[in-house]
């Protein structure tokens, strides 16, 4: 089934045309790759998708629903989970208050006034950092976690929604080259897991061959590139725009 | 090469975002008046390390020596002041501010200066000229990148840090900014050039070096980067 | 349309010193990032400096020397605040940077009053300038035009410095980006106490300039800074053309609107306040994205719910206070309802301003309509005390709702000048509206019934709802609404991405934030037999800052704490001596640089030594 379907999008930021015209869809299963140089309207297209831009023109579709216009907390209650760039928690909050706002939000129970919200969803929320293997850390600040772990902390609550759609932007950036391998392999077994569809930006080209199953190829707001990893690596346009006709020894 | 030689010399310099560490023991130098270029991936570390020897990252570690003297940790108009150019990757142009009056603010004169001025800089990019009294704000990408450079060398700067000046620019633009740093070069001006692209690159530079994941994996000239299969990772730029 | 000609000119004459107060504001904010409360009282001092300079010097070069003399005194008096203080806080929390020069405010008023004394001084015309001429069968008095033709070539002038001066091209880069001017090598120090040294002396001018309209007096400070308020937010903050525009604007309206609606004038100010703040939330002249440094500097400790020893904190406390009155005798239990009340107040706004990052300056409007609401109910209704209680957090729901839904919409500074302005026009309100309100004269004979007449019955009373509502108030921190507002504190993109509606949340935070204050309110008017309209003036929402400020600003007890030191202290010194506002302000900006990242940094720092540990 296809979860996200983007129809010749296109917005321009003060006559610049950041994104002209993209169209692509990712179904359930596949995880999907956003590469290109900076630049290109990766950030653009991923903010158009999450509903914090809306687009000059075209249309997003998220499980056959037209999204555009709607705000991004109409798109997060869709079956939308995202992280952002920056690692994105609740610093004044533990951990398990963390996942456990998330639940909160996703059950729409977060106006309650009176039983602690510690007392909510625990067993929920133990699961999911258990997913992610940050059960020991529950009790821990989560403005005190080293920053792979706040990555971690944050897909757990981006999980929290039961998303059909998860949007990880550059979710390795910033984390220890040996960290990253293990938080992917944490996103490929849950999206296996729960028939996800998850679109991802990443500057870590080992990240992203060895973890896409498809990848999308962005330059100057255009799709010039889309297929499997193997085909894109050697696509001589990707090469000239992107991966570098000059760096011939790529594997 | 000598500390007493290098315009710049890091040592095991490292930087944070808040809590994300983004360099992980940075060792670089750079001779006077030569051109080294700064490859690597985006994230892998270039406009950090840029950023670090301007004196702009929120939390440094190490040593940041200008001309000898350490300067890291010091405050961004400081190290400007020792003679230190950044031209940042995003331009930074006051928007709000003509042409001509972006070039004002950069004006300093200095001891060790390149004798930079306001004809100068529209000698190297008559573009400018033309465009002096419009605002920062409608300038198209290549003449923002003209200005920025431009301004900086207003102050007279003996080192400068330029980020991707080539990037996302029209084929013509990117001509005229090698130019440029062949003209800086020229005026005896030290350039570390932060670069994705490895054609740019060896348009300009005498020597490269290779940043990844924070570290340096590479320093060495220019021509010894070919066939070094271990490096095509991280120069797959991105 | 003669009629119309003439008041445009008095409205134009009054924009003029209007212009020159709110472009100070402006121009240093672009600049330096922080509001400056005590631009008002900077302004009052060019009014006080040229007033008797001119006495002094007497006729027309006394006059306009004295003008002169004025403007540069307070210029370099800006310029030595920035030195001294200002420059230790730019790096400070928001909240702590209006703390700061709000302490400034007090002790510049104090200082004021102890130079010059407490009466009105009356300024001398302008020599030369004291007539009035015909216009259109009117009398329009010379000066009048004087003003308007010095607010034009200041505008004019100002446009030149930053044009074609490098000086105020610096400037204008910096407001944009404060960075990359340090990139180039501009020194930032030097350029922040020339900007602070130019908008205090347009400040000092646009007091000096008053001389001939208005006497100096000690109120001119916050009358003057909430209509400054008004003008940059509507004008747009940062813009100068934009402060001018709204200057017209607002002193047009009063020009207009107290011929046309007399008495409405604020609620026509509130009105494009208002619709601006909906229609063009960064003004009409301004950029959006000013705030975008705004909020989240530092990293917040975490909340954790009382455990082991500290559980029994709160029984302790309510037992302690149950059992006080025997310890401390019956004029102890008169400052002891005072002190109960005056924590439900703390409390109140510690539960947003910690709670939800909302920095409001003006929960005096809250507690003020509780005690209207009360006191009308007795006066008007003839209702008994229980249903007046009733009424009191109702009267102060309903303001907060609707303040507070303008109010939310903007972020830090924004909401801390909106709040502030909203709860100084509520107090004009009560000021002004004599026939409803007694105004000056106030409510009287708002007793208890006989039932809670004496003063022991009262405290226990309010001992129990007010503690109650405390109580209430903690448990709704800890509960998921409570949550709620503090992830859209924490990062409210992400929890806009989590599905929060943090706007709704922070709204429905503020109501309930007044209507707690209104219960206060209520408890306070019969506690104290009477309502003024001072309850509502700006001073009473210092004094909730400053008892949430000195108890802590991270700990669930911090406003029992302040309540309880601040009123104990407020009444010691009131006591001992006539300078309580000095030593207040002194003890405010103490606070404020002795601790500049805020007792949060404290916290954290403990809290993170707790995590490594």
């Amino acid at each position: 089934m296809t979860s996200l379907v983007v129809r010749d999008v296109a917005l321009a930021f003060g006559g610049v045309r950041a994104v002209a015209g993209v169209s692509f869809t990712v179904a359930a299963g596949e995880r999907v790759a956003l590469i290109g140089p900076n630049g290109a309207g990766k950030s653009t297209l991923f903010n158009l998708v999450t509903g914090q831009l809306r687009p000059d023109a075209g249309m997003v579709l998220i499980d056959g629903r037209l999204t555009v216009g709607l705000p991004p907390r109409a798109i997060a209650r869709m079956g939308v989970g995202r992280t952002f760039q920056v690692a994105a928690t609740f610093a004044s909050m533990t951990v398990r208050e963390n996942v456990q706002m998330a639940l909160l939000a996703h059950a729409r129970r977060h106006l309650r006034l009176w039983r602690p919200a510690r007392t909510h969803f625990v067993a929920e929320a133990e699961a999911l950092l258990a997913l992610v293997g940050m059960q020991d850390a529950a009790e821990r600040g989560a403005g005190i976690l080293a920053y792979g772990d706040l990555r971690r902390l944050e897909l757990a609550m981006a999980l929290a929604g039961s998303p059909r759609l998860l949007l990880l932007d550059e979710p390795t950036a910033g984390m220890a080259p040996a960290e990253r391998a293990g938080l992917m392999a944490a996103v490929a077994c849950v999206a296996a897991e729960r028939d996800l569809a998850v679109l991802f930006t990443e500057h870590d080209m080992d990240v992203v061959f060895g973890h896409a199953t498809r990848i999308l190829v962005l330059d100057h707001g255009l799709l010039i590139a889309s297929g499997a990893p193997d085909a894109v690596r050697r696509d001589p346009k990707v090469r000239a725009v992107y991966l570098g006709a000059e760096s011939a020894g790529a594997p | 090469m000598s500390e007493g030689d290098s315009a710049l010399r890091l040592e095991a310099l490292e930087a944070w975002y808040g809590l994300a560490r983004v360099l992980f023991g940075v060792d670089l130098a750079l001779a006077r008046g030569t051109v080294k270029v700064l490859l690597g991936r985006n994230g892998a570390g270039k406009t950090s390390t840029l950023k670090a020897v301007a004196g702009i990252m929120p939390r440094i570690a190490g040593r940041v020596l200008v001309d000898g003297r350490d300067v890291a940790g010091q405050a961004a108009h400081r190290i400007a002041r020792v003679g230190v150019g950044l031209v940042p990757e995003t331009r930074r142009i006051f928007r709000g501010l003509t042409v001509r009056e972006n070039l004002e603010v950069g004006r300093r004169a200095a001891s060790a200066g390149g004798g930079w001025d306001e004809a100068r800089v529209f000698a190297l990019f008559p573009a400018l000229e033309t465009l002096a009294s419009r605002r920062g704000g409608q300038l198209s990408g290549g003449e923002q990148q003209m200005l920025a450079i431009g301004r900086t060398l207003m102050g007279n700067p003996w080192l400068v840090l330029l980020d991707e000046p080539a990037e996302g620019l029209a084929p013509l633009v990117v001509n005229q900014m090698a130019e440029a740093i062949r003209a800086l070069k020229g005026a005896g001006t030290t350039v570390l050039l932060a670069e994705q692209n490895l054609a740019f690159a060896g348009r300009v530079a005498d020597g490269a070096a290779v940043i990844e994941r924070g570290r340096i994996v590479y320093d060495g000239p220019l021509a010894g980067l070919a066939g070094r299969a271990d490096l095509a990772g991280p120069l797959a730029p991105g | 349309m003669s009629f119309i000609a003439v008041q445009a000119l008095t409205g134009l004459a009054g924009a003029a010193s209007l212009f020159l107060v709110a472009a100070g504001l402006t121009i240093v904010f672009g600049v330096t990032r922080i509001v400056n409360f005590a631009h008002g009282s900077l302004y009052m001092l060019g009014a006080y400096v040229a007033v008797t300079l001119a006495r002094d010097w007497g006729g027309a070069i006394g006059f306009w020397g004295a003008v002169a003399a004025a403007a540069l005194a307070v210029g370099a008096l800006g310029a030595l605040v920035e030195i001294v203080l200002l420059r230790r806080i730019y790096k400070s929390p928001e909240l702590f940077q209006l703390l700061a020069t709000f302490g400034l405010v007090l002790v510049i008023q104090d200082i004021t009053r102890a130079v010059w004394g407490a009466e009105n001084l009356l300024g001398p015309r302008a020599p030369g300038l004291d007539g009035a001429f015909a216009l259109l069968g009117h009398q329009v008095p010379e000066y009048d035009l004087a003003m308007i033709a010095i607010g034009s070539a200041v505008l004019g002038g100002l446009w030149l410095l930053f044009h074609r001066t490098r000086f105020g091209v610096l400037v204008r880069a910096a407001t944009e980006d404060r960075e990359m001017v340090a990139l180039l090598g501009v020194d930032q120090r030097l350029l922040f106490t020339a900007v602070l040294f130019l908008g205090a002396a347009l400040a000092g001018l646009g007091g000096a300039l008053q001389m001939p309209r208005q006497a100096a007096s000690l109120d001119l400070d916050l009358l003057i800074i909430v209509e400054a308020f008004v003008v940059v937010v509507v004008g747009g903050m940062g813009s100068i053309a934009g402060a001018a525009l709204a200057a017209i604007l607002v002193a047009e309206i009063h020009a207009f609107g107290i011929v046309l609606v007399p008495k409405s004038t604020l609620v026509l100010i509130f009105l494009v306040m208002a619709a601006t703040l909906v229609l063009r939330p960064a003004g009409l002249l301004g950029r959006a994205g000013a705030e975008s440094e705004e909020g989240g500097r530092a990293p917040p400790p975490i909340l954790r719910a009382a455990h082991g020893k500290a559980r029994l904190a709160w029984p302790l406390l309510a037992l302690a206070m149950a059992v006080a009155p025997v310890v401390i005798g019956e004029w102890g239990v008169v400052l002891a309802t005072e002190i109960v009340v005056y924590a439900l107040l703390a409390a109140s706004l510690h539960f947003i301003l910690w709670g939800g990052g909302l920095v409001s300056f003006g929960h005096a409007a809250y507690f003020g309509l509780g005690a209207y609401g009360a006191a009308l109910a007795v006066k008007h209704l003839g209702a008994g005390m229980t249903p007046a209680l009733a009424l009191a957090p109702l009267a102060a729901t309903l303001g907060a709702a609707v303040y507070g839904w303008f109010a939310v919409r903007r972020a830090g500074i924004y909401m801390a000048m909106l709040t502030l302005a909203f709860a100084q026009m509520t107090w004009s309100a009560a000021f002004q509206w004599v026939r409803m309100t007694g105004g000056d004269n106030g409510i009287l004979g708002v007793w208890p019934d006989a039932w809670a007449a004496d003063p022991l019955v009262f405290y226990y009373l309010a001992l129990v709802v007010c503690g109650a509502t405390i109580w209430g108030l903690q448990r709704v921190v800890h509960a998921p609404f409570g949550h709620a507002l503090r992830a859209g504190r924490d990062l409210a993109l992400r929890a806009e991405a989590l599905g929060i509606d943090v706007l709704r949340v922070r709204w429905l935070a503020f109501t309930l934030a007044g209507a707690a204050a209104g219960v206060a309110g209520g408890f306070f008017a019969f506690a104290k037999g009477s309502v003024f309209p001072n309850i509502l003036h700006v001073g009473t929402s210092l004094d909730a800052l400053v008892m949430v400020l000195m108890g802590g600003v991270e700990h669930l007890a911090g406003p029992l704490a302040g309540a309880l030191s601040y009123t104990g202290l407020a009444a010691e010194l009131a006591r001992r001596t006539a300078h309580w506002q000095l030593i207040l302000g002194g003890l405010v900006i103490v606070l404020v640089l002795v601790l500049p990242r805020g007792l949060a940094g404290l916290a954290a720092r403990a809290e993170r030594m707790e995590g490594e540990a």
